[in-house]
């Protein structure tokens, strides 16, 4: 079993899938902090995605060509964030892991923004937009739970680091 | 100093040495022994020097174009040097990516060998359900928690 390469490679057919479309959104969440800032284990992909909540069926019909959607939860409404919930099949040849990616909508302007200024990374010819540090940290200070204080930390500690 | 064959006659001789110093012109005794039936009849077309005035125009544009040279050559150094640092900053987000993904792989493949301690008789198909059934539960159970509806 390799949950790794199964998170790395979905995250991979994701953005390419998304970037083809012209839907913009960027990486958020542990996957983002352990790239930006302190490497850290995580079990599932966060993606701030600029969609409106009536286009998200198309967003399914989209994964659907690239994956095996094995759940679409209904999206769930906080306070703070609108969340779009799926579990697809590993785009890797074997298909039998599984990979948990939430869609975060992009409906506040700090969202917004982070989501049109991202970081874009370029790996294996791919695009895969970060959310830049203060975005990151501003996000996370929304949720406000311990992990999240944690990365806060680490994420402050590389803007410090690099004089920024 | 080149010595100016036209001094004193159409050019105040001390702006034509001078810029043949700077050598932005040539001495008039270069160009006039290209034309020599010229020799010695110099009009202003003769003498490859400028007026005053012009003279005056010329070491300022000169001057300009020195210090132009200047700035993009430290532009353009700044430039490489931004971009050096740029492709310095993704390789440390690339090799952050390859880091955690190592981590990633490290914990469940330390996860494996813990389950198939507990369980030794469990085939490796039914080690990976559990393991996937456990990323779901963890999942679940943060979805469902109050305490995700209040800090989301």
């Amino acid at each position: 079993m390799d949950i790794a390469r199964d998170l790395f490679e979905t995250l991979k057919s994701v953005c390419a899938l998304l970037h083809d479309a012209e839907v913009k959104c960027c990486l958020i969440g542990g996957l983002a902090v352990g790239i930006l800032a302190k490497p850290r284990a995580t079990e599932d992909i966060d993606l701030l995605i600029l969609i409106e909540e009536n286009k998200l069926p198309s967003l399914t019909v989209l994964l659907k060509k690239k994956f095996e959607v094995i759940q679409e939860r209904n999206i769930m409404h906080f306070e703070k964030a609108t969340i779009y919930r799926t579990i697809l099949g590993s785009p890797a040849a074997d298909k039998t892991g599984l990979v948990i990616v939430d869609f975060i909508l992009a409906d506040n302007d700090l969202y917004r923004e982070a989501v049109l200024n991202p970081l874009n990374l370029i790996v294996d010819d791919v695009i895969i937009p970060v959310a830049k540090h203060e975005y990151l940290i501003k996000i996370k200070n929304l949720s406000n739970r311990p992990q999240d204080l944690l990365d806060i930390a680490s994420l402050k500690e590389v803007l410090e680091k690099s004089g920024i | 100093m080149s010595q100016c064959l036209c001094e004193g006659v159409q050019r105040p001789k001390q702006s034509h040495a001078l810029l043949v110093e700077q050598g932005v012109a040539t001495p008039c005794s270069v160009k006039i022994a290209t034309t020599p039936e010229r020799r010695f009849a110099m009009t202003n077309d003769d003498c490859d020097t400028v007026s005053f005035a012009g003279m005056t125009i010329l070491l300022v544009l000169c001057s300009y174009a020195k210090l132009s040279l200047h700035m993009q050559f430290q532009r353009r150094e700044h430039a490489t040097f931004l971009q050096r640092d740029v492709r310095k900053d993704f390789m440390t987000l690339e090799n952050n990516l390859s880091r955690t993904l190592e981590l990633i792989d490290l914990c469940f493949r330390l996860k494996e060998a813990y389950i198939r301690q507990l369980q030794p008789q469990a085939s490796p198909e039914k080690i990976r359900e559990l393991i996937y059934q456990g990323i779901r539960a963890r999942k679940e159970k943060q979805w469902t928690s109050p305490e995700i509806f209040l800090k989301h």
